[in-house]
């Protein structure tokens, strides 16, 4: 049985109607309009443990949302969400005793407290016992690099620290599920990397199941070993992260410099190049690396011109995501992969 | 029990990380304390002039001034600041926090903090319940005390009931501040003397439908033993601790649906 089982979810917001000026401002005080807003919509998958899982999404697609309802935080508007094969609303604070949360850039330690009294009430909050417990700080203590700043108040902390203390007050409970909204949003490189670096031993050690958005593709491509993406609240991709880089991430640039001018000719267009661009001796071509290979290009070229230097660069991941989410304003269904 | 044990783990952190800002620490008991020594004075200025009103002396009216205060502030040291909390969590989004951690929100609401402010209040009260006692010759028995502590339990949970009750406003309207002040320092500024004076219309609102009569009058009916005086029915001064019950339920009930809206089952 999978440890989280989603079933056609679906989330509505009612939104009051904001209107601009006097009067429909008084008429609203009387009479009131709502909008609804389908946040989720339809959105089916199941999780097993161990797995970290990426969940990714421009703003607003939904992401929240649905985490959300997987804590128990939010009830779905209909559809189903089993975690543990307990329903998180239904029994949140059963729920709650086996999962952990970070909120993106919202600390839940106490503000004005030291970090390590704030661990310490995490303790008695989630009754963990003490040889756990000092086994699990010392632990994640040596691996997030507490120490430094175990005594400061949380008031006081730096972004990248409060994000570290945070993330250690949300596992030192075991928990069976981890979920991370960005949890790395607005750190430098070094923190990030000691924040993955924690997610994977975590994971690796415990078998945690981590279910992380983010905006930031390093965190996919380092952590991830399935990615989903939501847009306008339905589920666009769900697979692996070497599928969807292979079903959109097929376009390659050559970038080239050559002696002469380069011209634009019918000839490449035919072997498939679909765009080029010329600025003085420097020219791209984008090619769809399915239809024709590099070597293929370069040699029709090296025939015609000198080549002074030449480099061919695969799409970035970042670059995948944007044309993912470009795709879905055009292609209606949304691709999925089977998972084993 | 587990609740009580996990409240006296946080509390001593509560205090410490106060306690750090020092002076002002001790500020924040004398500053709330010192505007009850102007309203006793409005009293003593009022009373010096009209003896009694509607047959209450100078010290029984002290005393209804003082149970006011002194209910309220214990219930205030444990939901006051906490409900301001509760507002500010739900208008900056962090409220979430409190729905991810394995203990009922009401429960993590109370004891995460304590409104040490008004402890001023308390020591005041209870020193000005010694003195008007004394100067009125009041001897109660042990019995005596016990009612009266049951009875203030009970005006304890009313004004509490109306704190979480106005508080919870802020589940639906985004800036509830203003409703509670409203009704917790308006309406609640009645019962700061004998309602009897006031009139029937008035007089029904406060026993019947925002029953802060209850709070001071009623129980000061049967400690001062004004008998003669009793409005609606006779048994009413025994009420309170039932309609504190009563009413912190209904408290729980609106904190509770509150809190479903939150969570968007529209109920």
């Amino acid at each position: 049985m999978p440890l989280i089982e989603v079933q056609n979810l679906r989330k509505e917001f009612k939104r009051q109607k904001r209107r601009d000026g006097f009067w429909p401002l008084m008429k609203s005080l009387v009479y009131r309009e709502y909008e609804q807003k389908v946040a989720v919509e339809d959105i089916s998958f199941t999780i097993d443990q161990g797995e970290i899982v990426g969940y990714i999404g421009p703003n607003g697609a939904g992401k929240s949302t649905t985490i959300k309802m997987m804590v128990g935080i939010l009830v779905p508007t209909s559809g189903a969400v089993h975690v543990n094969g307990l329903v998180p609303f239904e029994n949140r604070i059963k729920n709650a005793r086996r999962i952990g949360a970070v909120f993106g850039q919202k600390s839940q330690l106490w503000w004005d407290t030291p970090v390590i009294e704030s661990l310490r009430l995490t303790k008695y909050m989630y009754d963990i016992p003490e040889d756990r417990y000092q086994q699990n700080m010392a632990l994640f203590g040596d691996i997030l690099g507490l120490d430094e700043f175990k005594n400061v108040a949380v008031r006081s902390l730096s972004l990248g620290q409060r994000m570290r203390a945070d993330l250690c007050a949300a596992l030192l409970h075991d928990p069976d599920i981890v979920y991370l909204d960005e949890p790395t949003i607005g750190l430098d490189v070094v923190v990030k990397e000691r924040i993955r670096e924690f997610i994977r031993e975590i994971n690796r050690e415990r078998g945690t199941t981590v279910i992380l958005t983010t905006h930031d593709m390093s965190d996919i491509e380092k952590l991830c070993s399935r990615v989903m993406v939501v847009d306008h609240g339905k589920l666009m991709y769900d697979g692996n992260l070497t599928t969807l880089k292979n079903d959109y991430g097929n376009m390659e640039t050559m970038e080239l410099d050559t002696e002469e001018v380069f011209v634009m000719d019918d000839a490449l267009l035919r072997m498939g190049i679909t765009s080029s661009q010329t600025e003085e001796a420097r020219t791209q071509l984008v090619y769809d690396k399915k239809n024709i290979n590099s070597s293929a290009v370069i040699k029709w070229i090296m025939d015609r011109y000198s080549v002074r230097d030449f480099k061919v660069k695969e799409t970035e991941i970042e670059e995948i995501i944007r044309n993912l989410y470009a795709g879905f304003s055009q292609e209606e269904r949304p691709r999925q992969e089977v998972m084993a | 029990m587990r609740y009580l044990k996990l409240y006296a783990r946080f509390i001593p952190i509560y205090f410490k990380s106060k306690t750090e800002h020092g002076f002002g620490f001790y500020m924040d008991f004398v500053g709330f304390a010192l505007s009850h020594i102007v309203s006793y004075a409005v009293i003593w200025a009022l009373m010096s002039r009209f003896q009694t009103i509607n047959g209450w002396n100078m010290y029984e009216v002290m005393i209804i001034y003082t149970l006011n205060m002194l209910t309220y502030a214990i219930a205030a040291v444990f939901f006051f600041f906490q409900m301001n909390d509760v507002e500010e969590d739900v208008h900056k989004g962090s409220f979430d926090s409190l729905l991810v951690k394995p203990i009922n929100p009401f429960i993590h609401m109370i004891i995460r903090s304590f409104g040490h402010f008004f402890l001023g209040d308390i020591v005041i009260a209870i020193l000005m319940l010694g003195f008007c006692f004394s100067r009125l010759d009041l001897h109660p028995n042990l019995a005596a005390y016990a009612g009266f502590v049951a009875l203030l339990l009970g005006a304890v949970l009313i004004q509490a009931a109306f704190i979480v009750i106005t508080g919870s406003m802020c589940f639906w309207i985004v800036r509830a501040r203003a409703v509670m002040n409203v009704v917790i320092f308006g309406i609640r500024g009645f019962a700061d003397y004998p309602i009897s004076i006031y009139s029937k219309v008035l007089r029904v609102i406060l026993t019947f439908i925002i029953p802060y009569g209850f709070v001071n009058f009623y129980p000061s009916q049967l400690i001062l033993d004004k008998e003669g005086g009793s409005l609606f029915v006779s048994w009413l001064p025994y009420a309170t601790p039932v309609v504190g019950l009563i009413l912190f339920f209904i408290a729980y009930r609106v904190w509770n649906a509150g809190l479903n809206r939150y969570q968007g089952t529209g109920s």
